[in-house]
């Protein structure tokens, strides 16, 4: 036997079963258009799953801007506290010398080089610190560093990313749509048996086959529509 | 009557390929929902990764300024101290300056205690006066870095855990197709081939089918965050008592942070029991406590506890981590157990995977050798151990001659061997002339120095030393201790090195005692006596030679040529 004679056995063997041509025609039609459609919705999700890896490395950029960010503040607010501290024992040495000299005239004269030498140091400091952020505390200053962090923080968030919570649920949302996208994909297969069973069973079950095939093609393709544009 | 048996073949076949494409459909979404994990693990582990370098980076920013406003304070005292002391020596306006001055440092003092974290408790001991920067850094930035460290590690794992499953779906597509091919096939064949080709179809697709089903089947164990954040605070510990019994080598101390340690991994393993990292954690501790013991002359407890160590590396080992550092804890647990040709099986296998270790793992094969009787070869290992030492800086720092030579010190007192004296010496000439950056060989000096006479002086009123009698005992909290050397045949140039060693009342070890070291280099003429001082750097500040045993070693170019030894009460 043949291939060519194997293909004349099967279509003997389908007129067996009573199917006309309308009806086999509009069977093969479903199965096509099921299949169609299936893809059409492999194709979405495969969309969906790219979008995730989009807004996941998206997060890893705002992740590493906010590497930077911090590094930078981290080493900013070092040097302000430490400058602040400076500033503030030079303050306070330069302060007590004045109050002393203003009080008692008759201090050596070395107490008033000294007093000058500590104002020039502190206002060197003062020169190299960022003064909006320097608040008064027990009546002396001090720089204030958790300020400076949020204030640079948010500053830096105005201009990129720094926050990778977002783009984490973005990729997450995407990941759910598109295993729900792919999911569709077993009522649609369901859909192709029932049609591909009505194709080689007899009068009997045919109408039930092809009722509960079209019913989960309607089903799936319903879903796969609200998935992809609501 | 052909027909009649095929019409129900194919309407069988044909059935079968429809079904396929419900099963393939549940593989794809199998695959999907896997690769969609492992895509998101795999993200999460480079994002926790950026994370770490992030925390290290902005808490060592912060720790270095702590650790300034500590040295602030410190200073501070130490200048409010001295203030006090010169008002007490001056009188009229001079005094009023040094009142004025003291007065304003106090204030200072209690502006800077109040501006960070490291000049409060538990960070600061007012009573004392005391700094605890250890702390501080494992609170903030080794723990939470350790915690990071291993949340990342554990989504690595997730994703490649999910990347295994993603494997098996795509190999049991690709073989799906196959099944498909040869099933379609069958319907266009007869007599034996097409049902060769339908059984092996059926054959392939049921192949997918248990690949698939064991695949999706098998769960993913998630560590508990809970567990992580212990495990992380837990590894804090650990490190504290093993940097007290690095440096400090006093158990009762190194037990109080072990306690809670062996508590917190032991409520990780109750709730987590496959938890590699918890058994690497606690293998380690009972490793260094089962050592601690041994030295400290338990060697019952001590043993028992490094045959649980070593019953925890295995344990380690079944749940799927392997690496050279479990080699190198397990050989120094079987060396110390007496299991000498265990332990050099094991060392061995470290050595293959650690390469860059040579100079630790080199030295200890030495001593297994020594114990071996093998009297030569354990010199030629140390040897080419040391050589490892000049060409791998990184895996021979300061610290790791430290704890080879504490070793060897602590081996002489519990496992005496000739030999062992030898190898202390070789291994502290190599650590000094290392860090000289002379090589490893000792350098042949003509010099000589007599071994230190330590010394109480007597001053006069104006502060100048009349007599220098010798002492060997000094009282408690004494700053500086004074000793004469008497140095022959220098040459301008040549390096100094003294090292002091302190042994703490009650134990039997001596412990470096880093801040007590200095190294100079030779200027005077060739013969000279000299006195010398053992001292803090800031002894003006308060900082004082605690109780106990000291020994002074003098290095000239790299020779050991003295030593000597004090007592402070």
């Amino acid at each position: 036997m043949n291939i060519r004679s194997e293909v004349k056995e099967a279509g003997m063997s389908e007129n067996e079963y009573g199917l006309s041509e309308h009806r086999k025609t509009f069977l093969s039609v479903l199965i096509a258009l099921t299949a169609a459609t299936g893809a059409l919705v492999s194709w979405q999700a495969s969309r969906a799953g790219n979008a995730a890896d989009s807004a996941d490395g998206q997060a890893i950029a705002a992740a590493l801007n906010e590497a930077g960010n911090e590094m930078s503040i981290a080493s900013d607010v070092f040097l302000s506290e430490t400058n602040a501290r400076e500033l503030l024992t030079h303050l306070e040495s330069a302060r007590d010398i004045h109050r002393e000299v203003m009080r008692n005239p008759a201090v050596p004269g070395r107490w008033l080089d000294d007093w000058q030498s500590e104002i020039i140091r502190a206002r060197v400091r003062h020169l190299q610190l960022n003064t909006d952020f320097l608040i008064s505390k027990d009546g002396r200053q001090v720089f204030d560093g958790e300020r400076y962090r949020q204030a640079v923080r948010a500053q830096a968030a105005s201009e990129k990313p720094i926050d990778t919570a977002p783009f984490r649920a973005l990729s997450e949302a995407k990941r759910r749509a598109a295993v729900f996208l792919i999911s569709l994909n077993l009522l649609f297969a369901s859909a192709l048996f029932l049609f591909t069973a009505a194709l080689r069973t007899g009068r009997g079950g045919r109408p039930v086959w092809t009722a509960a095939g079209l019913a989960l093609y309607v089903c799936a393709s319903g879903l796969a529509v609200w998935k992809i544009f609501f | 009557m052909r027909i009649i048996q095929e019409k129900p073949f194919k309407t069988a076949v044909i059935l079968i390929l429809a079904g396929l494409t419900i099963l393939t459909s549940l593989i794809v979404l199998l695959n999907v929902t896997a690769s969609a994990r492992a895509a998101a693990a795999g993200r999460d582990s480079r994002i926790l990764a950026i994370r770490y370098l992030t925390h290290l980076g902005r808490s060592l920013w912060d720790a270095a300024s702590q650790k300034g406003l500590m040295v602030a304070a410190q200073e501070t005292a130490g200048l409010i101290l001295q203030a006090e002391a010169y008002e007490k020596m001056s009188k009229g306006q001079e005094a009023l300056l040094y009142r004025l001055t003291r007065d304003r440092l106090v204030r200072l003092k209690d502006l800077l205690a109040g501006g960070g974290r490291i000049t409060r408790p538990p960070y600061y001991d007012p009573q004392t006066g005391a700094f605890d920067l250890v702390q501080y850094f494992l609170d903030e930035v080794y723990i939470p870095a350790a915690g990071l460290l291993e949340s990342q590690d554990q989504k690595r794992k997730e994703s490649a855990f999910w990347g295994r499953k993603v494997e098996a779906f795509t190999t049991g597509l690709a073989v799906m197709t196959v099944a498909v091919f040869l099933l379609t096939l069958s319907l266009f064949l007869s007599g034996k081939v097409r049902l060769a080709m339908a059984g092996v179809g059926l054959a392939l697709v049921t192949a997918v089918v248990g690949t698939s089903v064991a695949a999706a089947g098998r769960p993913w164990r998630a560590v508990s965050s809970e567990s992580i954040r212990n495990l992380a605070r837990a590894s804090g510990e650990v490190l504290r008592a093993k940097l007290v019994l690095d440096f400090n080598g006093d158990l009762r101390t190194a037990e109080r942070f072990a306690g809670p340690a062996g508590n917190t991994i032991a409520g990780i393993l109750a709730k987590d029991p496959a938890y590699a990292a918890a058994l690497d954690l606690r293998a380690r501790l009972r490793a260094a406590m089962g050592e601690s013991l041994i030295f400290a002359g338990k060697a019952r407890e001590g043993r028992a506890e490094m045959e649980r160590a070593v019953a925890d590396l295995a344990r380690v080992e079944g749940a799927g981590r392997d690496d050279g550092y479990l080699d190198w804890t397990r050989g120094f647990a079987q060396l110390l157990l007496g299991r000498f040709s265990q332990a050099e099986a094991s060392i061995e296998r470290a050595l293959a995977r650690l390469p860059e270790q040579k100079l630790a793992l080199g030295a200890i094969k030495a001593v297994i050798y020594l114990y071996e009787g093998r009297r030569d070869a354990w010199r030629t290992v140390l040897e080419d151990a040391l050589s490892q030492a000049v060409r791998r800086p990184l895996a021979s720092d300061p610290n790791t001659f430290r704890i080879l030579i504490r070793n060897l010190e602590r081996f002489k007192e519990i496992m005496p061997a000739e030999g062992l004296q030898e190898m202390t010496r070789r291994l502290k000439e190599a650590s000094v002339l290392i860090a000289l950056g002379r090589g490893v060989r000792p350098l042949a000096v003509a010099a000589s120095v007599a071994p230190p006479q330590f010394v109480n002086p007597v001053y006069d009123g104006r502060g100048e030393v009349v007599a220098l009698p010798a002492a060997r005992e000094f009282p408690a909290a004494v700053g500086h201790v004074y000793f004469l050397l008497e140095f022959k045949g220098m040459s301008p140039g040549q390096s100094i090195v003294r090292k002091v060693y302190r042994q703490i009342s009650g134990q039997v070890f001596w412990v470096e005692q880093l801040r007590l070291g200095r190294t100079e280099r030779w200027s005077g003429p060739a013969e000279a006596r000299l006195l010398g001082s053992v001292e803090y750097p800031m002894p003006e500040a308060g900082e004082y030679l605690a109780s106990g045993l000291y020994r002074l070693e003098i290095f000239i170019e790299g020779n050991l040529m003295a030593s000597g030894m004090f007592k402070v009460r």
